[in-house]
């Protein structure tokens, strides 16, 4: 029993080394590339989010005018 | 002797443990992975507006010219950015614009803003978002608290993928928020336009001026461009959006 122990211990100790630093890595590559999706998307979304201002504001400005020119015939 | 085979047991007992955490920890990973296939395969089949049905949150409170409007879309527009396109911005605030409000719509945009503890659907951890006043009422419905989110400490992530994560969808409500504004001008423009074509009708025969009628049109045709590309952008950013926070 004591032999067995003695030769075991050094392979579940390494054992249990890599086992937790595994998961503890694999943890770590996953948050990395969700993050950097979570970045590009943003990215994406507040592009397109700024255009689509601009042209609220285009179109704002066209109802603006609209009620000018309409405002005198009602 | 007998402390070494104590060790041994307890080093064996951990290892287990240990083994058995990673395993879980993998099936966990390859469930989430399954429910986001999942999700994207039933995106890619769904409708662009069947999302935004369930997350309508103002149906009778609508002008009803404003829907008129909408079935008469501005001219040649070809389809562009047609209803199912703008279905998707219909989401959760509610602006009922007349010729009053619209003139004070910087009043009505600039709403107060709450903090609320938006929850998801899955075992993913809440996130404290900023919503316009507008938009409590729907996030209520969906099962989010008002005020910030209890802070406990979530071991499965990095204080850094929690920060990275929060200011994503900060930014996913703040712009749903002004995809949902947006859209209720689109709504209100096309209501004018349709007036105005009407009253150009009227005018052409009441023997108004033609310079003035032409100089009037000009201003419709340019409202009526300006709408149709706000229609393809509200479009573009709601697709983009679609599915972003449930």
């Amino acid at each position: 029993m004591y032999t067995c122990t003695k030769i075991l211990s050094p392979f579940l100790i390494a054992f249990l080394v890599f086992t937790s630093s595994c998961s503890e890595n694999n943890t770590k590559v996953q948050e990395e590339t969700t993050i950097t999706t979570m970045d590009s998307t943003s990215q994406v979304i507040k592009e397109t989010t700024d255009k689509l201002d601009d042209q609220t504001k285009k179109v704002e400005e066209s109802l603006e005018k609209l009620d000018k020119e309409f405002e005198s015939t009602e | 002797m007998k402390q070494l085979s104590i060790l041994s047991i307890a080093f064996l007992l951990v290892a287990a443990v240990a083994f058995t955490g990673f395993q879980q920890q993998e099936k966990d990973k390859k469930n989430k992975k399954e429910q986001l296939d999942n999700r994207n395969k039933g995106k890619k089949n769904k409708p662009a507006n069947e999302n935004s049905n369930k997350n309508d949150q103002q149906p009778g409170k609508k002008n009803q010219k404003a829907n008129q409007g909408k079935n008469n879309s501005p001219g040649n527009n070809n389809g562009k950015g047609n209803d199912k396109n703008r279905g998707n911005a219909r989401m959760e605030d509610d602006y009922n614009w007349d010729r009053e409000t619209f003139k004070d719509r910087n009043k009505y945009k600039n709403q107060e803003k709450v903090t609320i503890c938006h929850k998801f659907n899955d075992d993913e951890p809440a996130v404290t978002l900023s919503v316009s006043v507008n938009a409590l009422k729907a996030h209520i419905a969906h099962g989010d608290v008002e005020g910030d989110c209890p802070n406990i400490r979530d071991d499965r992530y990095s204080d850094r993928y929690l920060n990275e994560r929060n200011d994503y969808y900060e930014r996913i409500q703040e712009s749903r928020e002004k995809v949902f504004y947006s859209q209720s001008i689109l709504d209100y423009a096309i209501q004018r336009l349709t007036d105005s074509r009407v009253q150009l009708a009227t005018m052409r025969t009441n023997n108004v001026p033609q310079v003035e009628i032409e100089r009037k049109q000009v201003v419709v045709l340019e409202l009526e461009e300006n709408v149709s590309l706000l229609e393809t952008l509200i479009g573009v950013t709601a697709n983009l959006l679609a599915n972003k926070l449930q």
